[in-house]
Order: structure tokens, then sequence, then C-alpha cells
């Protein structure tokens, strides 16, 4: 694309300033139907995709297109989503197995139509079941393919009753958004249902069913996979306590092997006045609903999440071989604005020797962190640390298999009318495969209007993240970039970014993904209706 | 290469300037809302449509891990304390995932909110109202349901004027009756 044309293109978008919603009146019909539009365009150029070193990386330009369309018309709804990725200057050859090729594709499509006691909906939808240990199909946040099924859903509601059935093609984005990968979609299959009796407000029984026939790796056979499980719920008891239990048993069979899993978890609150208190319990034995159907990093297609209450971007090594208990307390000081908390796990790992069981292993996670969360005049502070330390026992000796100290800093202050502050600090240090490294990850923006904002990024790594350390490529451990915003609408922006940023490890809720390094101008238009 | 990315630019152009400069605006109508139900944290159910189309109505989609939204959901309570009898409803969406969604109940009740906080765990109308999934992300609905402003991010300059906003809409509501 000329320089010219993409100027044309962010001209028409400043011009329109679209209204907050639109409405389009059809002759003959006395109620409208709401269109709404979400458009994202970014454009990149990618100066050195290999920012630690090497005169192989290519220099390429690739552009993304995201369009969101939904029309509602009373109790029903279509929505649609159409990519298009286009790439220019990349080499012909894969690049570290990433193969870069155009695309467009429809990537979501559905109708859907809402009724008082039931729902249906054709196409591609998302789906939870329980608290995500038996199916977990839905995006949270940006770390996440954003996966759905590709199917049917039937959705029955009445006042004691919930139920659901379900069941499709599993349906994830054709192009990855961190390595730009063209993904090879699995021809996995995946249906089920659950039923949910509210004989009170105050109860909860659930059941349901998952079962799935994934791709294998061999692609001469599927491998099935069947979960069966129940879920009791007291949503609250006198407004102060609440519970949640659910159990689960898995049965794969891959190949020839046969493996049988189990999920259980407690989740109880109690809110005492100032005092919150939240105690977790997990017992995950052999339990992954995983396909991994490829060699590559992102040919990995993840079923379910069952839940982890760790620090939010806590790396975790083993989530489906542990168990043990957490606490977390919070306590309000209401006249500062105040909330202090602590929260500290203890768990035993068996993955380590499968056979020993959980509390024979030697393997053990501890698990401590705490915060402040302070509300301050014209905006807020955030502090968390803690520390996790993961041990093995070997010949009768314990040994660190992974530890990380963190500090964190959230802050966001009006300084000045409709000047405000933003800043953000991150510091890690991680000992991991007997590797020790720290980073810092910095950011400070400024907000003179309501309109404009810029910031400004560091970041430091004492990582070696190249293959091979002995050869003579040069280890980048600082990043640096500048970012501006300008807000046409409050829902529509562009943003320019422009340096490199370090990538790495990057996790969400017990979700990680390796975000490849990026070094060059970002330019990213989003447009909301 | 060189014409795809041209065409591309060209749709994206049609797209954008379609709705953007020839339709936009609130149309006139009935209201246009969704049977949509959901569980709050104490397990009740809720209709969207109790209160879309009935009240003027802010739904803000938030999670317990987004700092923003706090401050956000902070100010809306404050909003409707002082209004909730003027007939403003706030339902705040929760899209934590499973991770987190234990938290919610706790993290509500500690808070103070009194607004309605329903669990849309499988983004059932963030799929309606919310498609990019940002945090947080507001849209107020005037009596006859119709969307009549939306904003996205939450930074301490932005209060006093989502709050003009919710009250203009809310006073130009109160004198057409």
């Amino acid at each position: 694309m000329k320089p010219a044309h993409l100027a044309l293109l962010l001209l028409a978008l400043l011009a329109c300033r679209p209204a907050a919603a639109v409405e389009l009146k059809l002759p003959g019909e006395h109620r409208s139907v709401r269109l709404g539009l979400s458009q994202t365009l970014i454009g990149e150029y990618h100066t050195d995709v290999n920012v630690f070193g090497g005169d192989d990386s290519p220099r390429y330009f690739d552009l993304k297109n995201r369009t969101g369309l939904v029309l509602q018309h009373g109790s029903t709804s279509f929505n649609i989503r159409f990519d298009a990725h286009l790439f220019s200057g990349v080499p012909d050859e894969p690049y570290n197995n990433i193969v870069y090729s155009n695309q467009y594709s429809l990537e979501k499509i559905a109708l859907s139509s809402t009724q008082r006691s039931f729902e249906i909906t054709a196409g591609d939808f998302g789906v939870r079941v329980g608290r995500g240990l038996a199916l977990d199909l839905t995006r949270v946040d940006e770390l996440v393919r954003d996966t759905t099924l590709r199917g049917g859903q039937f959705r029955l509601t009445t006042r004691h009753v919930d139920g659901q059935v379900f069941g499709g093609w599993v349906n994830p984005l054709a192009t990855d958004d961190f390595t730009e990968a063209t993904v090879r979609i699995p021809s996995d299959v995946i249906g089920g249902g659950r039923v949910e009796v509210r004989p009170v407000p105050a109860l909860a029984l659930g059941l349901h069913y998952t079962g799935g026939g994934l791709e294998s790796r061999t692609l001469r056979t599927r491998d099935a996979v069947h979960i069966i499980g129940g879920s009791v719920e007291l949503p609250s008891l006198a407004d102060r306590v609440s519970v949640y239990v659910e159990y689960d048993f898995m049965r794969t069979a891959q190949d020839a092997d046969v493996l049988s899993g189990h999920g259980a978890y407690l989740n109880a609150t109690a809110n005492l006045g100032p005092v919150a208190l939240l105690l977790e319990f997990k017992y995950y034995s052999h339990f992954r609903f995983i396909n991994t159907f490829g060699d590559n990093e992102w040919d990995v297609q993840i079923y379910h999440r069952p839940p982890t209450l760790m620090w939010s971007k806590q790396e975790i090594l083993n989530n489906h071989d542990v168990i043990g208990p957490r606490l977390r307390l919070d306590y309000r000081i209401e006249r500062w604005g105040s909330t202090v908390w602590a929260s500290y796990g203890h768990f035993y790992r068996s993955d380590a020797a499968p056979d020993v069981g959980f509390f024979d292993s030697g393997a053990q996670i501890n698990d401590a962190f705490g915060g402040l969360q302070q509300t301050l005049r014209g905006g807020a502070l955030d502090l968390t640390g803690g520390y996790r330390l993961d041990t093995l026992t070997q010949d009768g000796q314990s040994i660190t298999d992974y530890s990380q100290a963190f500090a964190e800093l959230e802050l966001s202050l009006a300084v000045w009318r409709n000047h405000s502050v933003e800043a953000e600090l991150l510091y890690r240090k991680v000992t991991k495969s007997a590797e020790d490294f720290s980073e810092i990850r910095l950011s400070l923006g400024y907000r003179p209007s309501r309109w404009v904002a810029g910031s400004v990024s560091y970041e430091y790594s004492s990582e070696i993240t190249d293959s091979d350390p002995t050869d003579d490529i040069t280890v980048r451990n600082h990043f640096g970039g500048v970012t501006g915003t300008f807000n046409f609408t409050p829902s529509s922006y562009a943003r320019l970014f422009g340096g490199t940023t370090r990538g790495g490890v990057r996790c969400i809720d017990g979700f990680c993904r390796q975000v490849p390094p990026f070094m060059g101008v970002r330019l990213e238009v989003v447009l909301q209706l | 290469m060189r014409s795809t990315m041209k065409r591309l630019a060209l749709l994206t152009l049609l797209t954008l300037l379609t709705p953007g400069c020839v339709t936009g605006g609130a149309g006139s109508g009935p209201a246009n809302v969704p049977n949509l139900s959901l569980r709050d944290v104490d397990g009740r159910r809720h209709t969207l449509s109790d209160s879309i189309g009935r009240k003027v109505t802010v739904m803000s989609f938030w999670a317990t891990w987004c700092m923003p939204c706090r401050q956000e959901l902070t100010m809306l309570q404050e909003l409707y304390r002082e209004h909730a009898r003027d007939g403003l409803a706030v339902l705040a969406i929760n899209g934590d995932g499973p991770e987190t969604v234990g938290r919610v109940r706790p993290y509500v009740k500690q808070s103070g909110w009194t607004f309605t906080v329903l669990l849309d765990s499988e983004n059932r109308v963030a799929a309606l109202y919310n498609p990019r999934k940002q945090m947080p992300m507001l849209h107020v609905f005037d009596r006859a349901g119709r969307m009549a402003y939306t904003h996205t991010t939450f930074q301490p300059g932005h209060g006093p004027e989502v709050k003009r906003k919710i009250l203009d809409i809310l006073r130009s509501e109160r004198g057409a009756e």
C-alpha cells in the first residue's frame, strides 16, 4: 500500500466520526435494525523480525483488517467477522517455521434467536461448561486465540431449570495474532450439554457431559475424549457466603492408550464486614483436554481452563497434576479508600514422578503474593508483589525447579483539569531450568486532553533467548518505544507505535504464549459503532 | 500484491463510509432489545429487557483484574446512588474467565456496589454489544432502548465527561416525559 492510500484511508476515518449507534429503518417495519460495527486495521512494518541479531531476518510489511458486524432486530441477531491478512516482502521460504500467506477469511458467522425461555444459535458460538473444567471456548484476553464452535447450540431457560446442548467443529482464527503464522486448523469435533436445576435461588445443582473427537497427530485415527461431571453451587447464603464445588471425570482414548483423569474444584467465599475470605481447593490428576496436533508452538488447541487463582501474569508450569488449597484475605479500609490483601497457596505436583502419587513425589509449590488497591483523588494505584517456589526432591535433597519474585505497580492519576498520567512498572526475577534472569517493564504515559495521549516504554531482560548463545549473535537486553494515540470518538482511535518490544513468555490467568519480539512501526486504527 | 492492497483499502473505506457517514445517528422506533438473560452474583436471573427499553441503562463491561474498570464502576456507583430513583439502571457485565470468576462475588460485595452485576461467562452479551471484548467499555441506552452513547477505556480525566453524557441523556428523557 502506498503511503498516499493509507493517508486517504485515515482521512476518511477521521472525517466520518460515526455516531454512537446506527439504527436502520426498514420500509414497512415499525422496529429498526441496530447495526454494530467494529473495525480494526493494523499496519506493521517489521524492520528486523529477529531483534536478537542475525542478517537473515526479513524486513516486511503486513496489514491486518478485521471487520465485525452485528445486525440485531428484536430477538434475532446476526454476527459476522471477516479478516484479511496481507503480507509484503516476506521470504518465500518459511522463517522460523512460520509460513506467512495472504488470508481472506470469514472467521465467524452466527445467527441467533433469543426468546424468553429459549435461545437457538446456528454458526459460531462460545461455550463454557461449569467453571471451565469440562470445556471452555470463550475468549477473555488477548493471549487466547479466539476459538469458537461452528455448529448449533440450543439453550433452555425456565424458572427452575437452565439447560443447553451444543455441537460443532472447532473454529480457531486462520492467522495467529502474535506470530502471524498461518494456522493449520484441526478437524476436531466437540459436543455436549449441561443441565442446571435451581429448586430455590440459593441452590444450583448441575450435571454435564462433554465429548470430543480430536484429530490425531498420526492422522490415522481420531482421539476420543469423554468428560462427565457435576456441580453444586450455593451462590448466596445469608448474603455473606458462597460455595461452588465441581467434579469431572475424564476418559481419553489416544491411539491404543486409554487414560483416566480427574478434576475437582472448590471455591468458597465469605464477606464479613471489611474482611473478605476466599478459599480454593483443587485436585487435578491427568486432567488435560488439549490437542497437540502439530510440531509448531501454535499447533495446539486448548479446550478447557481448570481454575487457578494465581497472580494473573504467573507462568504456570503444571495445572493438570496438582493438589492443594489456597487462601486469600482482603481487608477494606473504607475511610482511606484502601484494600490490602494477601494470598497463599501450597500445592503438591505429581508430574515429576507420576507413579508415586502427589504426596510422595517431593514436588511442591509454595505461592504467596499480596498487595494494595488504593483509590486516589482522581485516580487509582495498584501495588502487587509476591514469591513463588516450585521444588523437586532428588536423592533426598530439595532443589529449585522454578522460582519467581515479582513486584508490580499500576498508577493512573489526574494531575490538572483533563491532564492525567499513567505508569506501569513490572519487575521479575526468575530461576528456571537452572537459569537466572531478571526483567523490568516500564511504561509512562501522559494524556493532556480527552483526545490525545502519548507514552514511552522501556524493557530490560537479562534472559538469553537465542537458541545457540555460543554463536556471534548479539543478544539484545534493552528495548524501548514511543506510542501516540488520537481518539477521534469516545470509542474509536488511531495509535502509532515505533520502537522495539521484547516479547517472550506472556501469561494471563494461567494461559501463556511465546510472543515474538517486534522492531518497527505499527499503526492501529480502531473504529466502533 | 499491490492490487490486493488497493482492493482491501477500498473495501475498508466503503465499509467505514457507509454506516459512519450515510446512516449514522439514532433512529426512532420501539425498543430493539434481545431477551437475553443472565444470572447475577447471587444467582438471581435478570433479562436485559427488564432494564433496557424501560430505564436509562448504563451497560459497563468489566473484570476483576481491570483497574480502569474499577475506577469507572466506582464513578457509576456514585451516579447510581444519586439517580436510581430518577430511572437510572446500571448493568455491570462481568467477563472474568474461569480462573478469576470465583473472586467476582467477594469483590462486588466488598466494593459496596448496589447496581446489578451480571456474569456473562459465555460472552453472550459481549457478542452483541462488545465484540472486540474491550474493557472497560460502556454503552448508555435511552429509555426507548436505543444506544445513545458509547465510551471505551477510562482514564481519570474521563469521569466528568462520561457522567455529563449520562446525566444529559437522563435529563432529556425526563424532560420528554
